[in-house]
């Protein structure tokens, strides 16, 4: 189809540009690494209150550090006018969105499969056999931040105070899928916790659908020159 | 103008209302039985909660149509909603502390209707300062649109994840759809302050869209 | 503070915020009408509403 191969196109343009420098993908990860250490700090690990509290804290370091990696690949793509470039081609507007999506939900998944290990390490717990459960959740997460982060981001690549505009967008509107992947995470963790697992991940999906479907239609008056 | 009158006339009626809606609540309205005479500011606490809601939902139509045609209107009914929104729910998260701390002795809990209102009050924050931030005005409309409707969809979302995760505030009273639970004496009172809040919010939605079609108006005529 | 004092806060505070309101929503209007008119004086041409 015409249209993948759009979306692959773009996306494959922004991977191998982030492949040859790795710029976002490092400064996300030592951002949530610096998210877990000082959070290491605060809280006794093996305490009855880590198992709660572990997801949480893995959830605040994703969203901060997708938050820095949806801002600078949208910096870097407004700073070399590479947008005009991007608009000027043939493209189906809304597919830009879907590659710049994918892309960054890569971006996430990438940082959210190295920091889960080290929160697991530093915070004496054990996933167990949930390990690709965990993943999958990762990666629902991932992709409800995406879905609004990429259409928010592009919002405040185009305001005055970029890098400020982006929090103060995304975080109210991510609320539920943080929620419900940070419950999703809680109830694999706990071993006996299988059907509110199974629900808070519905839940996710759920919200995730809403989300894509949503930026996807409205996307397209975001880009309008 | 011949709707300045009839303007005025709603402005009367509306305030008169507001005074009438003190009487009933703090006067005629039986006194709770287990709250005791604080639980009097539900009857303008919830009101100003619903018409927050109302203004909110006035910017997503707003938005969408804006959106689709395009027309400045549409931009400016958009964002008086939201200002008047903003407006309500600050008073809902005033009020709601301040009824909080007598009957449960503590000014905030993240339940599912407080955390909801607070991220209410974030989004529309936000959407406003989105319209301050974007260098041009037409595209600063769009952005606000844009974000608009996704604030406003995510509102049921945010209030029923978190309701699936915990409840604390009072059982609901008024129940999400009926008006089921109330005391016989209390359901006029609290229809009638549903009544003046949603007639003063009409009223201030007229008169600020008119000032602010005005002010477009002018800023149009200087810009030429 | 006993109950009845945080009752009196709040029905306080919404009367300040209401009034307020009103009374910035109608100075927004007197102005922007006034402002209006005298632009409808030096601009002689055709104004839309």
């Amino acid at each position: 189809m015409r249209a993948l191969r759009q979306i692959v196109f773009i996306l494959s343009k922004d991977l191998l540009i982030e492949l040859r420098s790795k710029e976002i993908v490092t400064s996300m990860l030592v951002f949530a690494l610096m998210v877990v250490i000082v959070f290491n700090f605060i809280f006794d690990p093996g305490s009855r209150e880590i198992k709660a509290v572990a997801p949480g804290i893995l959830w605040v370091a994703l969203i901060f550090a997708g938050n820095l990696g949806l801002s600078r690949s949208f910096a870097r793509e407004m700073d070399q006018g590479k947008m005009q470039g991007l608009l000027l081609c043939p493209f189906d507007r809304s597919l830009i969105y879907i590659a710049k999506m994918l892309g960054n939900v890569l971006f996430m998944l990438l940082v959210a499969l190295f920091i889960s290990p080290v929160i697991f390490v530093l915070f004496g717990l054990s996933p167990g056999a949930s390990v690709f459960p965990l993943a999958f959740v990762l990666l629902l997460g991932a992709v409800g931040l995406s879905a609004v982060g990429t259409l928010f981001a592009t919002i405040s690549a185009h305001t005055r105070a970029r890098e400020v505009m982006l929090p103060i967008l995304l975080f109210p509107v991510s609320v539920p899928v943080i929620l419900a992947a940070a419950k999703s995470t809680v109830h694999l963790l706990d071993r006996g916790g299988a059907a509110e697992t199974a629900a808070w991940i519905r839940i996710l999906v759920a919200f995730d659908l809403i989300f894509v479907v949503l930026c996807y239609l409205l996307y397209e008056h975001v880009l309008e020159e | 103008m011949q709707s300045v009158k009839s303007l005025k006339i709603l402005i009367l009626l509306s305030w008169l209302a507001i005074i009438l809606a003190h009487y009933f609540a703090l006067i005629a309205a039986p006194t709770e039985r287990t709250m005791g005479d604080i639980q009097r500011i539900f009857y303008f606490h919830v009101p100003s909660a619903w018409v927050s809601f109302l203004a909110f939902f006035i910017v997503c139509v707003a938005s969408i149509q804006y959106l689709r045609r395009g027309e400045p209107s549409w931009d400016t009914l958009a964002r008086t909603a939201a200002e008047l929104g903003i407006l309500f729910i600050t008073l809902v998260l005033l009020t709601g502390p301040l009824w909080a701390k007598p009957v449960w002795n503590t000014f905030w809990t993240w339940d599912a209707r407080l955390t909801t209102s607070f991220i209410l009050w974030l989004t529309y924050i936000a959407y406003l300062m989105l319209r301050g931030y974007t260098l041009d005005p037409e595209r600063g409309a769009r952005f606000a649109a844009v974000f608009g409707i996704i604030g406003f969809v995510n509102v049921p979302l945010v209030y029923m994840s978190i309701r699936w995760w915990r409840t604390l505030h009072p059982a609901p009273v008024i129940g999400e759809g009926g008006g089921g639970g109330l005391a016989p004496g209390m359901i006029f009172p609290f229809i009638f302050a549903l009544f003046a809040f949603t007639l003063l919010f009409i009223t201030l939605l007229i008169l600020r869209y008119r000032a602010n079609t005005l002010e477009r108006c002018i800023k149009e005529i200087k810009s030429r | 503070m006993s109950d009845l004092h945080y009752l009196f806060s709040a029905f306080f505070v919404i009367w300040c915020a209401l009034l307020l309101l009103m009374l910035h929503t109608v100075n927004k209007l007197a102005r922007a009408e006034k402002e209006l008119k005298q632009l409808n004086i030096a601009d002689r041409g055709t104004v839309q509403k």
